[in-house]
């Protein structure tokens, strides 16, 4: 197995609502999370799942209420520049905060020159095989933001993420705004980085069919907390925890003998502002017993490389056993 | 194989037409000429069946439903037919199309926030949909409204009644503005990306509660979608469309078992499916053609793998089978000359 790259231990991101009181968003609690060096691990969440905090508390760009995160056996800490850049973020619309004006090369190069990157004499060569990295020919590079389509400027996000040769990429629905059809060749490119530069990858989306395609692992989030985590063939052959099980039947499939199922989840998703006690999927699950609306479960391991957190599940101590799901 | 083009299901075998688009074409005047958006579309929706419009972003789906509502900019030209229930639409005066519109052809859009007044509560606004096209007491409306509510699933529509749309979850909004359409028992509802925003668990709900509908009251129901998961979901037939013109048609079955024209195939090739393959996802190269000009051949003959000398002339609608019609010169004869 790989070496592991990110720490994540206790992470909990609160925000203070607005307004009288002293209530609080719980928007990640008490996250404990691996990712492995050169795997690509899979973030899925609904609204409020807290998924899109938790890319952001690993981007250094919020900063946890408690918790620590560790990137190759370092505190991270966000004014260290050098773990700063370890980490590069890929978001919807990358290339929506760079320069109009500029060619894709002077934004790219902005990344370098900004961040002191390289030696000055280097950094055009540099560019250039940023540029040939994420499939933007030489000729591309002479354009401006408003010449390139939705794929192209997220190809020059993601060449500006890559400039500091991070550790980790952290992807937050960098698909999401893009037609099936060139969704796709963004999807490959990231394959190939993690394939050819063994780039590690955070990838966030409530997409499902783009985490079973592209991620190694998955960690499901339900208002706040992980609730499973596991091989992503594993977990979508048989999900354990009750919520896994109902988001990937609501998922629909590109196959018509595959309608919607009988039984769908009912209920809202509930609030992170206040969550239900116990275990935060209880008034929604089908199967819940009186512990769950008490008693917190915790994440425990159900199966090789699995873990889950439900009070149905049986933990196991011992390896290897077979999942018995 | 015939290369004729039929017309879409048999009116008398499945119930009564709701809509019948023949020929619709759209344009809009620029300074490069007429950007061609919608060119002779053709496509039939019978009484309690969903047919899905689908494609990709400029392919002319949402201009086909804008056209549909009577709801295109003035400066753009309309030529062709649609005939909603028998009546002509083409050519009908701004207040006949006001008179169906949320009527007897509903519309759901993709954001419920913008078309719910954030000022009046979500029950006023129902109500009032039923006192813009019916001279009935308020107390009657304001039932009607209610029983609409519950119909959708909202908890306790009495409570929630006076509230007012932001106090609502973005699917709970959603159920609202479905109420509202739902509320005068329209004919034929055009729901353009009705679940896009919402979460998966809570896009199921919306799209059991329009198949549903569709069961109980036999509404005809027009879904466009980028999201071919979606329309295999819940679609009875499929429009595929590029460039503003029908690619293919046919019942959701054969649309996912037998793909016909190249663009409906690369589409489905480049959905993401499970695992990684050595050479990666299909992906569609190049772009979709400037509208604007003159374009006499195939529309996606550019981009597409199998192109001969025959796609520089337009393709005609060949059938491949039961109410599956293919824009393609592969299936009507060959690509070479």
């Amino acid at each position: 197995m790989n070496d592991v790259l990110i720490e994540v231990r206790g992470l909990t991101k609160q925000f203070r609502v607005p307004g009288r009181g002293r209530r609080r968003l719980h928007a990640v609690a008490d996250v404990d999370l691996d990712v492995r060096s050169g795997e690509i691990l899979g973030v899925v969440g609904e609204s409020g799942s807290g998924k899109t905090t938790l890319g952001r508390c690993l981007l250094g760009l919020t900063a946890p209420t408690s918790g620590t995160i560790s990137i190759g056996g370092q505190y991270f800490q966000p004014s260290d520049p050098v773990l700063r850049r370890a980490v590069q973020p890929v978001f919807q619309d990358s290339f929506g905060s760079l320069d109009p004006r500029w060619t894709v090369r002077r934004s790219v190069r902005e990344a370098l020159d900004a961040q002191g990157i390289g030696a000055p004499g280097e950094r055009d060569a540099r560019v250039t095989e940023l540029l040939e990295q994420v499939g933007l020919g030489a000729e591309l590079g002479e354009s401006r933001p408003s010449a390139l389509s939705g794929g192209q400027r997220q190809r020059v996000g993601i060449a500006a993420a890559l400039a500091p040769r991070p550790k980790l990429l952290v992807a937050d629905e960098p698909v999401s705004a893009l037609d099936v059809s060139v969704q796709a060749q963004i999807l490959n490119l990231f394959a190939a980085l993690r394939r050819n530069q063994g780039v590690t990858i955070v990838f966030i989306t409530h997409d499902l069919s783009v985490i079973e395609h592209l991620a190694d692992r998955v960690a499901v989030m339900y208002v706040g907390r992980i609730i499973e985590v596991g091989p992503t063939d594993a977990v979508f052959a048989a999900p354990a925890h009750p919520y896994t099980q109902a988001l990937l039947a609501a998922a629909p499939h590109p196959d018509p003998t595959r309608r919607l199922p009988p039984k769908l989840l009912t209920g809202e998703i509930p609030s992170p502002i206040d969550p239900p006690s116990g275990c935060a999927f209880h008034p929604r699950c089908p199967i819940a017993i009186d512990r769950c609306t008490t008693q917190r479960p915790a994440l425990l391991q159900i199966g090789p490389s699995r873990l889950a957190a439900c009070h149905l599940l049986t933990a196991v101590e011992h390896l290897p056993v077979p999942v018995t799901t | 194989m015939m290369t004729e083009p039929i017309p879409g299901p048999d009116a008398t075998a499945s119930g009564s037409l709701a809509l019948d688009v023949r020929g619709l074409s759209v344009a809009y005047a620029s300074a490069r000429g007429a950007v061609s958006a919608v060119d002779d579309v053709s496509f039939a929706v019978a009484s309690a069946e969903v047919v899905g419009l689908v494609g990709e972003s400029g392919c002319g789906k949402s201009t086909v439903a804008a056209s549909i509502l009577g709801l295109l900019p003035h400066r753009a030209q309309m030529r062709g037919s649609i005939r909603f229930d028998g009546e002509e639409l083409v050519g009908a005066d701004a207040e006949r199309m006001r008179h169906l519109r949320g009527n007897r052809i509903a519309t759901i859009v993709q954001d419920p926030t913008s078309s719910l007044d954030p000022t009046f509560s979500i029950g006023e606004q129902i109500a009032e949909t039923v006192r813009a096209h019916a001279t009935v007491s308020r107390a009657t409306a304001k039932q009607r409204a209610l029983d609409v509510l519950a119909e959708v699933g909202i908890p306790d529509p009495r409570s929630r009644y006076d509230d007012p749309p932001h106090r609502l979850s973005g699917g709970m909004r959603q159920r609202v503005v479905i109420a509202a359409a739902l509320v005068n028992d329209p004919t034929l509802i055009i729901a353009d990306e009705p679940t896009t925003a919402l979460d998966v668990t809570i896009q199921a709900q919306i799209l059991a509660l329009l198949l549903r509908l569709r069961d109980e009251r036999g509404t005809a129901i027009v879904l466009i979608t980028h999201d071919l998961g979606v329309v295999a979901t819940v679609c009875d037939r499929v429009v595929t469309m590029y460039a503003g013109q029908v690619a293919e048609q046919a019942p959701v079955l054969a649309l996912f078992a037998h793909p016909s024209h190249p663009y409906t195939t690369a589409l489905l090739d480049s959905m993401p499916s499970a695992g990684q393959r050595p050479g990666g996802l299909q992906v569609i190269a190049g772009t979709v053609p400037d509208l604007a000009g003159a374009l006499p051949g195939c529309r996606f003959a550019a981009r597409c793998a199998h192109r001969g000398p025959r796609c520089e002339a337009r393709p005609p609608l060949a059938t491949v089978g039961e109410g599956h019609d293919v824009a393609c010169w592969l299936v009507a004869g060959g690509v070479g000359l």
